[in-house]
């Protein structure tokens, strides 16, 4: 048994080198980006979002004649929403497809596992979405479109206890990286600012019964409920909270800016206060454009991750025409980006390959997102 | 707080009963451990969905529909997946269960794709009915405890008073002897497995409108929670498994309710109760001799 798996292994091994050599001649026509993020699992419709957004704005650079006469080519893969596979990804990325530059359109758990091999390999990288703040540390390879969680955290503290005035808030985030780092800086702002967090609790990616939880949050009489996680839970808990008869103010994160948070939770989003990057209404005129692309495309209104990855592309598309495809040269130029116009905000990158621009706050009004206001937070 | 969580708990309990009840019956005839059951489930869902959406049935015309598809789904599993293999290794006919679940689950994702989508409007309104100052229920939980009470009921009625029941109990007995006895062995087992279906179904369904959600894969975990209450209450023992499921659902409702950083995850528990209890008494809290599977 032991003698077949490692002649298996062999096998596998020498198959995989073949494979990647076949991929080694550089096409000269085209320039090759890569994309990788979830495209099936539960986080499918994320993946599947960001990479369309991705496409839509290398599609218009194509239209416009490429870059110097050549055309962009986005290769996608799928990481169905797992650190291995992204890895795995984003290997075939950098060793078979010999893309210039990849586009990170994945979650916080696969984008920290790849992150640190993109710097090794010298592959300048865009984070489009991914809000862990370990993702673009270590190297000058990786940047970000999006600010961190803490930022997003301290802008609901700042809001909730200067602006609303609640004292006594209670917590509910989704376990895994993208909520402990937003709840943790929420936690540490809202205290600081006098406010006191009632109950924290935790809970998983695709939990759907929250009774119990809520049961125990409404024990704690808080004035505000903090729900730190993706638009699948958080509208299936602002539904089952009207049902316990916790009837406090939701505030959420940019997890909630999704139509699908609408659709699944219905009359009980009504109300609820978010902080995300972008929203359809603003008027500039990059945004309106991008709206409309998308709605000839799609029929739908584009979601904020749409925007953030499309924002990722574009940044890329820009280097590229300031700098070409020399890898070095061209993570430089993206570091280097300044007042991008971009659809979620003008685009600055600061010293640390964080994006600079204003937190947005968003509330639901009649069953639609609506704007409150923006903020610059550092 | 303690007494709102205990209706939690029994709300969450009834739903894993309605599953394991079939479970329970199909190991009860067939010493089959059927892990289709929990796709049965979806299928159960989405049956109810298409008949809303596109044959605009109302909620309660669209659970008996979801009920009928997915009895006849569960014969279909039976009869194309189990029977060939009746007298086989035990294993394999796990296997054939397995691989039906898989297929099942990955169709559904082709054809429904992974998203989780909401229930559709069936115009009914979630309504809460307070019992106490501390104390509520919503409609939809009131109506998955009667609906559990009620299936429950019938089902005893079913098994106890009628020739079809009497003969289900002789098969579980020996299927052989009833056999000799002149009972129809494979209507017996299709019978188990239609009303084991509609009963998943029906707890699908519910489940469905409660959370607002449909997707494919949401049988597997309650599928597999549903093997824990059964081994609880005892391979095959129908009073066992209504204590198991209850006891499940009230054990992960106090835990979610008081426990704070757990490091396992809530929907563990049912396994660590699984594995307790082959640990210390493998037989259930109501089984006979358990033989090995």
């Amino acid at each position: 048994m032991k003698k077949r798996y490692s002649v298996g292994l062999i096998f596998i091994l020498v198959f995989s080198l073949l494979v990647g050599c076949s991929g080694a001649g550089q096409n000269s026509d085209t320039i090759k980006i890569g994309w990788f993020g979830p495209l099936t699992g539960p986080t499918a419709t994320d993946g599947i979002h960001s990479r369309d957004a991705s496409q839509l704005a290398i599609d218009q650079v194509n239209a416009q004649g490429g870059i110097n006469g050549k055309k962009l080519e986005l290769i996608a893969v799928d990481d169905q929403g797992k650190p291995e596979e992204a890895l795995k990804a984003v290997q075939k990325l950098i060793n078979s497809d010999r893309v210039v530059s990849i586009i990170d359109g994945a979650y916080s758990g696969p984008s920290k596992t790849v992150a640190p091999k993109v710097q090794k390999a010298k592959v300048p990288m865009v984070a489009a979405y991914v809000v862990h703040p370990d993702v673009t540390k270590g190297g000058d390879y990786v940047n970000r479109v999006i600010y961190t969680g803490p930022v997003q955290g301290k802008a609901m503290a700042d809001y909730a206890v200067n602006e609303l005035k609640k004292k006594n808030i209670a917590v509910l985030y989704v376990d895994i990286d993208y909520g402990k780092s937003i709840y943790g800086s929420f936690k540490e702002n809202a205290t600081q600012m006098g406010a006191k967090i009632a109950i924290e609790r935790s809970f998983k990616m695709g939990d759907k019964n929250f009774n119990s939880l809520l049961t125990a949050v409404k024990s704690a009489n808080p004035d505000a409920l903090y729900i730190v996680g993706y638009y699948n839970e958080s509208s299936a808990i602002v539904k089952q909270a009207k049902e316990v008869g916790l009837n406090v103010q939701m505030l959420g994160v940019d997890g909630f800016d999704s139509p699908k948070y609408l659709e699944l939770g219905k009359e009980n989003t009504e109300g609820s206060i978010f902080t995300t990057s972008f929203y359809t209404s603003d008027e500039r005129e990059v945004v309106q454009q991008f709206v409309k692309a998308w709605k000839e495309k799609h029929d739908t209104d584009p979601d904020m991750l749409s925007s953030q990855s499309y924002d990722a592309a574009k940044v890329i598309i820009e280097a590229l025409k300031k700098a070409g495809t020399d890898r070095e040269k061209l993570a430089k130029a993206i570091s280097e980006t300044k007042d991008l116009e971009g659809t979620s905000g003008k685009i600055t990158f600061g010293p640390n390959h964080e994006v600079i621009k204003p937190v947005i706050f968003m509330t639901v009004k009649d069953g639609k997102f609506q704007y409150i206001k923006s903020k610059l937070y550092n | 707080m303690l007494a709102q969580q205990l209706l939690n708990g029994v709300a969450l309990g009834f739903t894993y009963v309605l599953i394991a009840i079939g479970l329970t019956m199909i190991y009860g005839v067939l010493k089959l451990l059927h892990f289709a059951h929990g796709v049965i489930y979806a299928v159960g869902v989405f049956a109810a969905m298409i008949g809303i959406l596109y044959l605009n049935m109302n909620f309660i015309v669209a659970c008996l529909f979801a009920m009928i598809i997915a009895a006849i789904c569960g014969v279909a599993v039976e009869r194309f997946a189990y029977r060939p293999l009746r007298n086989v290794h035990p294993i394999t006919t796990l296997i054939s269960g397995v691989g039906i679940a898989i297929f099942l689950e990955s169709l559904f994702q082709v054809v429904f794709s992974s998203d989780p989508r909401a229930f559709p409007d069936t115009g009914m309104k979630v309504s809460v009915w307070k019992i106490s100052e501390s104390i509520s229920i919503t409609n939809v939980k009131l109506t998955i405890i009667v609906v559990g009470l009620v299936a429950l009921v019938l089902l005893y009625a079913f098994l106890r008073w009628t020739k079809m029941g009497i003969a289900i109990q002789a098969t579980a007995q020996d299927m052989r002897a009833a056999s000799l006895m002149g009972v129809n062995v494979n209507r017996v087992v299709a019978i188990t497995f239609m009303i084991g279906s509609a009963f998943a179904a029906i707890a699908g369904v519910l489940v469905a409108y409660d959370i607002n959600s449909i997707y494919p894969t949401m049988g597997s975990v309650p599928g597999l929670k549903a093997f824990c209450v059964v081994v609880l209450g005892g391979l095959g023992s129908i009073p066992g498994t209504i204590i198991g499921g209850l006891i499940l659902g009230i054990v992960e409702s106090l835990s979610e309710g008081y426990l704070n950083g757990m490091i396992i995850d809530k929907d563990a528990i049912a396994f660590v109760i699984l594995i307790i209890i082959l640990l210390v008494k493998p037989s259930g809290l109501f089984g006979r001799k358990v033989e090995k599977v």
